[in-house]
């Protein structure tokens, strides 16, 4: 350690700033260093002896009167500013409280359902329709002329059928014509 | 437990205007000394002090530190440097008489000490008084904010916006300037005493 160092580790001493380690090297070269000891104890007296000396004169008791009334005066206001705009303070204070609420109200529901499982309504059933004793009857009818034309058909599909030849014509005409019956 | 001041700003935060009266009766002797040492005995340093309280009442409710003295010469120190920076006072102390300001000769010597160590030490003190205002400004601070305030130099360092090596050579500085002005003066005071 240089005298530099050491006079700066002296001042961290006063102000109870240097470590075990930085005082253990300080004592060793105090203990060699005669202007280093002498720097330590001039500093230490001119601290103590400026801090001894008071200024002659003393704020005016008007001045601290006059602090106090600032201060009375606005307490009105510091009052307004806590009941409608409250400091970070009450905000860390209640941002755990409501998280701590909640969970509370989570768990309290998870228990009441468990409780209280066997009273809850159940999902609806399925209503069940009894069978009829006889099914409707149908109302439809069969066309006879659609009963030849689809013999016709057949048969003219057969003809085609046995002859690649055959009247093609006639199948689409046949065909168009079942259309036009809207089968 | 808590210390007094603690309990006094709780009370005033909590609505009591009366515990700013005892905080500022607490803290009024280093404040008011390291204010009116800063500005070299003037009276501008009621004014100051008076600030540096309006400032407290109107911002206590965003103080967070854990050292109140610590804020209140933070508060100090910028006031400070902004009247300093607007108006530039004479240092030199004696041309003062005669002004209306107050004259550094009228230090009073602290209580309890024996009548010949007062006058000599009023000498002393005298000395140690002009040879602090002849620092230049961030030393001055920094000597006057660990001798008033008591003040750690990581205090200090964050209270100027410098780091705390920064603040250990303007401490280191000072105090060999003052050494080195005060040395006859220090001898004077052994050589009578004994």
């Amino acid at each position: 350690m240089n005298c530099d160092a050491a006079e700066r580790n002296i001042l961290l001493k006063q102000t109870g700033e240097l470590g075990v380690t930085g005082r253990f090297l300080l004592r060793r070269h105090l203990n060699r260093c005669a202007n280093c000891r002498a720097y330590e104890r001039d500093a230490l007296r001119v601290m103590t002896d400026s801090r001894a000396w008071n200024p002659a004169r003393d704020i005016n008791t008007e001045n601290l009167a006059a602090i106090v009334r600032e201060a009375r005066d606005r307490q009105p206001n510091r009052r307004e500013l806590f009941t409608f705009r409250p400091s970070a303070q009450p905000v860390r204070l209640w941002r755990p409280l409501v998280l701590y609420a909640t969970v509370a109200l989570v768990l309290l529901t998870g228990w009441w359902m468990v409780t209280h499982r066997s009273t809850l309504p159940g999902p609806s059933p399925v209503a069940q329709v009894e069978p009829s004793a006889e099914a409707p009857q149908a109302t439809w009818t069969w066309d006879d002329d659609l009963d030849e034309a689809i013999a016709n058909l057949n048969q003219l599909m057969t003809t085609a059928a046995e002859d690649v030849n055959g009247d093609l014509d006639s199948i689409a005409r046949e065909l168009l014509k079942l259309e036009e019956q809207k089968i | 437990m808590d210390k007094p001041e603690q309990v006094w700003l709780a009370a005033y935060q909590q609505g009591q205007p009366e515990a700013l009266g005892k905080l500022v009766e607490h803290y009024r002797r280093p404040l008011y000394s390291f204010i009116y040492k800063m500005m070299d005995g003037h009276v501008d340093a009621d004014e100051i002090f008076q600030d540096v309280w309006v400032r407290v009442i109107r911002h206590v409710d965003s103080y967070r530190e854990k050292n109140f003295l610590s804020w209140l010469f933070r508060i100090a120190h910028n006031l400070v440097i902004d009247r300093a920076r607007r108006k530039r006072y004479a240092v030199d102390l004696d041309a003062q008489a005669g002004d209306g300001r107050p004259e550094h000769g009228e230090l009073l010597a602290s209580r309890g000490l024996r009548p010949d160590r007062e006058a000599a030490g009023r000498d002393l003190g005298l000395r140690i008084a002009q040879a602090v205002a002849r620092l230049p400004e961030e030393q001055r601070a920094v000597f006057l904010m660990r001798t008033e305030g008591d003040l750690s130099f990581r205090e200090i360092a964050v209270i100027q916006g410098t780091s705390i090596n920064t603040a250990l050579a303007r401490m280191q500085y000072a105090l060999n300037k003052l050494r080195v002005e005060l040395k006859n003066e220090y001898e004077a005071v052994k050589g009578g005493a004994s």
